[in-house]
């Protein structure tokens, strides 16, 4: 062990290999700080010994001949050439026209698909529930009726608006429907739809009045199982 | 290697286009540059590599791929010193890449010992258990400290060399070396017997 005043320093030396005058002074008059140094010396002599034999391990005589095997298989280096640049330039312009044709038509798409399916316009007068009884017999099933307005309410962005077409006898269905919409919050958006819409001079809009909910009044049967009887 | 095509007297010489020629000649003079430097830079990336992985085999796989990387980028590369040093920097990456796969590790290590274990004589024993201990602590050592002490330790580095290589001052080179064997010798000094006072 070093003397106090000196264990830093000379730790520090032994570690460098460097040792200072004053150093040398004190080790030359301090017996335990010599053997002291000695034996930090033996110890990094040591351990320098040991780095060398790690670190000049002998080279096996098959590296070089297995390195040249590999470098024989290996593409000779090339510059990247002006061939090279115009193909990559190419490719990376096609593949960007077929991802923007990609993206262009399958947005176009998207816009033509809801007009397809939604008819508008309320009908209140005659003559177009003539043709709307046509077209109801046509197959569209209420169901698929509702479903149409549902989904054109509720596409706002494509600024298609809803066309409801209704014979006089769904009305009332329709007005349940309402009802049921606004019940379910889903009515919000049909509601809000409807509000903002632009129509053509001369339409009027379906206004749809408060709802009063009255109890169905059904005639009692029993009167006409008598009457049948007494044919 | 320079390359050499052979023309009879009298007859033409094969149609190769102007620009081939000149590419195969560069192709050649490329190849014959980098097998002079192939034997004094195959040794640095093996000892490099060898000096993180503890074992021939890997160490051998390390060099291989790191040659064939530069010989990739020779263009680039000419440059000696640039060369030695990319070299060094490659070696070590890819060394300390297979050495943190950990199922390499379990087997290698295993493999070591019984190398070690095989290998050691009666005489040997104790400085062989030492190298070990050595090469345990020099693992646990940060990588920058362990760079600069393998390529220090390694035959005919000068301080000045490793700091080209590592393309830092020496002084840098000076303070690591300090701080690496000063780490060694806290973790070696307890399996070194004690001198006798002299």
């Amino acid at each position: 062990m070093f003397c106090s005043t000196y264990n830093k320093s000379l730790t520090h030396a032994v570690a460098s290999g460097e040792l200072s005058p004053a150093q040398r002074e004190h080790l030359a008059a301090c017996e335990p700080c010599r053997n002291a140094f000695a034996q930090e010396q033996s110890l990094f002599a040591t351990i320098d010994s040991g780095l060398s034999i790690a670190a000049n391990s002998e080279i096996p005589d098959t590296l070089i001949p297995r390195i040249r095997v590999a470098l024989n298989g290996d593409p000779v280096p090339q510059r990247r050439s002006f061939s090279f640049l115009v193909w990559g330039f190419a490719s990376a312009v096609v593949t960007a026209g077929v991802v923007v044709g990609l993206i262009h038509s399958s947005s176009k798409q998207a816009l033509v698909e809801p007009s397809r399916r939604a008819p508008v316009t309320v009908a209140q007068n005659s003559a177009e529930r003539t043709s709307l009884n046509s077209a109801r017999t046509g197959g569209v099933s209420p169901l698929q009726h509702v479903k149409s307005v549902a989904l054109a309410a509720s596409n706002n962005s494509t600024r298609e608006f809803p066309e409801v077409i209704v014979p006089p006898d769904e009305g009332a269905a329709l007005l349940r429907y309402e009802e049921f919409l606004r019940k379910n919050q889903g009515g919000v958006v049909l509601v809000a739809s409807v509000k903002s819409l632009d129509l053509r001079p001369g339409i009027e809009p379906l206004r749809i009045a408060e709802i009063e909910l009255v109890d169905l009044k059904i005639p009692v049967l029993s009167k006409w199982d008598s009457e049948d009887d007494t044919k | 290697m320079q390359e050499f095509i052979l023309i009879e007297p009298g007859s033409t010489a094969p149609k190769l286009e102007k620009v081939e020629w000149t590419r195969e000649a560069e192709r050649s003079t490329l190849r014959s540059e980098f097998e002079e430097r192939l034997a004094d830079s195959s040794s640095l990336a093996f000892r490099v590599a060898r000096g993180v992985l503890r074992n021939d085999a890997d160490a051998e796989d390390i060099a291989q791929e790191a040659l064939v990387k530069a010989f990739r980028n020779f263009e680039d590369l000419r440059d000696r010193h640039r060369f030695r040093a990319w070299l060094v920097r490659v070696s070590f990456r890819l060394a300390l890449d297979r050495l943190r796969s950990s199922k390499r590790r379990g087997i290698r290590e295993a493999e070591w010992i019984r190398e070690q274990e095989r290998t050691r004589t009666a005489e040997s024993e104790t400085s062989a258990e030492f190298q070990q201990h050595l090469e345990r602590a020099m693992a646990e050592l940060p990588e920058k400290l362990r760079l600069v002490l393998l390529l220090s330790a390694m035959d005919g580095h000068t301080l000045e060399e490793v700091a080209m290589l590592l393309a830092i001052p020496v002084g840098t080179v000076k303070s690591r070396l300090f701080f690496a064997r000063k780490k060694l010798a806290e973790k070696l000094r307890c399996f070194v017997q004690p001198t006798t006072n002299r």
